[in-house]
């Protein structure tokens, strides 16, 4: 039973950084202004949440630089994508390398380290005990001792969820993805909403990256995401831009991550092959989406179907 | 294809002519003039940082931009990076002017190097061994890319995302095959143990890196030019990646160009790993490769898609990457840098302001 627990646990520590940072994508996929550069958004987010932590000695203003850093760095995507006119996908994956370029920069020359940035007595985000749940069989180990920014990160999706179904902000951004011209018509700025949008998806990823680099060990090195944005963005495809489809998308994604680490605790010699599991999972995700979509199509021939703005209507 | 995400435009539509612009539109709206004004504002922008941190700003920009040219084997090591660059950034372009993207050349390029590695010594010495290599590194490359290249002309699956995936899957994959198999007993490191001699590829100038390699490189990209600009099969593979349905329409199909393209591209990646592992490093180490991937996506976008364009702007790179290795062993400047000029010399090149678009 308590390996059970110990599984669960394990999945919620791999679902945070994806679930919250794919709440972030949501919107800004919603507002046709993917932002693919969740990634270099997590990693530049978790540098700065390590720094601050850090400099501060406190974990929750660390928090806070991560989010300010990971919404500021979603501003170069806005800015190159809106006021420089890039292709946004482009203009994603340059900043993913700017992002790789900038925190090498800062960690070996700002820190003086040589790649990887290991401070001294960095506090980590409080963890959590279950308290009265503790003893309950399979919750209570799943739930005991989880970091404060699990609770936070599911926090944030809930208020992800109610922004986008329930307030007219969310109205306005799902109206400026289905049809510019039509929110143009009704006095709405999908600039102004696309930026905001973008910028929200980096505070969101702020949060993943902090939590990367301020939950269990305080280090950071240029390689910490392992591509985590990129699932968190394939967790936006995938979950169709919903709440309930990213959630789910995200827990997915987050048990092949689980059970890659059980895998490879195993022993079995092939730890560097399932090492890779999670990012197989997120291709035959995609590939059976696409399959499935392809089918439904064949019988559909309104076009007026949400298709996530990143697949060329071709 | 209609511009999957065009975010500011006007909404009126574009003009009907843009399917006679050149291939690549969607990311390269102006003329060479854009490339050039990129790279001196990507330059001078390094001369910022440089001078902002450097303790020697004046020593570390001298070496940046001319550490290249100070000695022959700095100068070899610029044409050894190049010829690679060039087969990755033809790669990045192959892809593109067929209307996909294909990011995936990285993990392309470790698979292409692993299997060339690995070859070379089951297959024996001299060229027979080389020549085997060398088709099997551009094999391998092309069936690493056959996946997502399948899904994305079957199910119009994401190929950015599946792609990018597999950079991460061929990095554990090779880690795992490099342990398991064919790792270097008497080494430390994760490696292959190192090949004969006979079967390095020809060096041009003593004492450097500088290989044979930059002739079939050469070679390579005079053969896409005339693909590219005076076949029919060159011309349709342009038309299918600008607007799929109009050539259709035209009886092209697309699908089967799409298809092909990304397998060359992939071949081309794999093939940069065969040449890097034969040329530079003669053994598969882990972590041969300092993102030849992505920066021959930079390198392509530098070089407009066209060969020749690639060919100038591998050269010029590569000095840049050379020059940084010079800078960071010579002052407190790190190699990194070259990585923020590259995330900077995209946006600038694919930024649309001022132009027609």
């Amino acid at each position: 039973m308590s390996e059970i627990g110990d599984f669960l646990f394990l999945v919620l520590t791999s679902l945070v950084p994806i679930l919250v940072t794919a709440a972030g994508g949501m919107f800004a996929e919603r507002a046709r202004a993917p932002n693919i550069a969740l990634d270099g958004c997590m990693l530049v987010a978790s540098l700065a949440a390590v720094v601050v932590g850090t400099l501060t000695g406190n974990p929750w203003l660390g928090i806070v630089a991560g989010v300010l850093a990971g919404a500021a760095y979603a501003g170069v995507l806005a800015f190159a994508a809106f006021a420089l006119h890039c292709d946004i996908i482009i203009a994603g994956i340059a900043a993913n390398l700017l992002a790789t370029g900038l925190t090498l920069l800062i960690v070996q020359h700002g820190l003086h380290s040589t790649g990887t940035y290991a401070p001294f007595g960095t506090p980590l985000v409080p963890r959590i005990p279950a308290g009265p749940l503790e003893n309950v069989p399979i919750l209570g180990r799943a739930i005991g001792n989880q970091s404060a920014l699990l609770y936070i990160a599911i926090a944030a999706t809930v208020v992800a969820a109610v922004a986008m179904n329930l307030t007219r902000f969310g109205a306005h951004i799902k109206a400026v993805g289905e049809s510019e011209e039509a929110a143009l018509a009704v006095g709405i700025k999908p600039v102004l909403l696309r930026t905001v949008a973008v910028l929200l998806s980096g505070a969101f990823a702020g949060i993943g990256g902090a939590y990367l680099s301020l939950s269990s060990v305080a280090t950071f090195n240029s390689d910490l995401t392992g591509g985590l944005g990129f699932i968190a963005f394939a967790a936006v495809i995938f979950g169709r831009a919903t709440p309930l489809g990213i959630t789910l998308a995200a827990l997915l994604f987050a048990v092949a991550t689980s059970v890659a680490i059980y895998l490879q605790g195993l022993g079995l010699g092939i730890q560097q092959l399932v090492q890779g599991l999670p990012y197989v999972v997120t291709v035959i995700a995609l590939a059976i989406q696409a399959v499935s979509r392809t089918r439904r199509q064949r019988f559909d021939v309104s076009d007026t179907n949400y298709v996530p703005a990143i697949i060329p209507r071709g | 294809m209609t511009p999957a995400t065009a975010p500011a435009e006007p909404t009126a539509g574009r003009k009907s002519g843009d399917i006679f612009r050149t291939p690549g539109w969607r990311l390269l709206p102006m003329g060479l003039v854009q490339s050039i004004a990129a790279v001196l504002i990507g330059i001078g922008l390094c001369l910022v940082i440089i001078f902002l941190i450097a303790a020697d700003p004046l020593t570390a920009f001298r070496a940046f931009v001319l550490g290249t040219f100070s000695t022959t084997y700095a100068f070899g090591s610029m044409l050894a990076v190049a010829t690679v660059l060039v087969l990755t950034a033809l790669a990045a372009a192959v892809g593109f002017r067929a209307g996909a993207f294909n990011i995936g050349t990285e993990g392309q390029l470790v698979l292409g190097g692993l299997a060339a590695a690995v070859t070379a010594q089951t297959v024996g010495l001299g060229g027979i061994g080389q020549a085997a290599a060398l088709v099997m590194a551009a094999l391998v490359g092309a069936l690493w890319v056959a996946i997502p290249a399948w899904l994305r002309v079957r199910y119009r699956t994401n190929e950015i995302l599946t792609t990018l995936m597999f950079n991460y899957i061929a990095a554990d994959l090779a880690l795992f095959l490099v342990n398991t198999w064919f790792r270097d007993p008497t080494s430390g490191a994760v490696e292959t143990p190192p090949l004969d001699a006979t079967l390095w590829l020809p060096r041009l100038l003593r004492t450097s890196a500088a290989n044979i390699g930059i002739v079939l490189v050469v070679l390579i990209a005079a053969g896409l030019w005339v693909l590219f600009e005076r076949t029919r099969a060159g011309k349709r593979m342009e038309a299918a990646g600008l607007q799929p349905a109009f050539a259709e329409f035209l009886g092209i199909n697309s699908s089967r160009y799409l298809l092909l393209s990304l397998l060359g591209s992939g071949a081309l990646a794999g093939l940069g790993g065969g040449i890097a592992v034969l040329g530079i490093t003669h053994a598969y180490e882990s972590g041969f490769s300092p993102q030849y991937g992505f920066l021959g996506i930079t390198v392509a976008l530098i070089g407009r898609l066209k060969p020749l364009g690639i060919l100038l702007a591998a050269l010029l790179y590569s000095s840049l990457i050379t020059g940084a290795t010079v800078m960071q062993s010579a002052t407190d400047v790190p190699f990194s840098l070259v990585f923020i000029l590259q995330g900077v010399l995209i946006l600038l090149i694919t930024s649309r302001r001022g132009g027609a678009a």
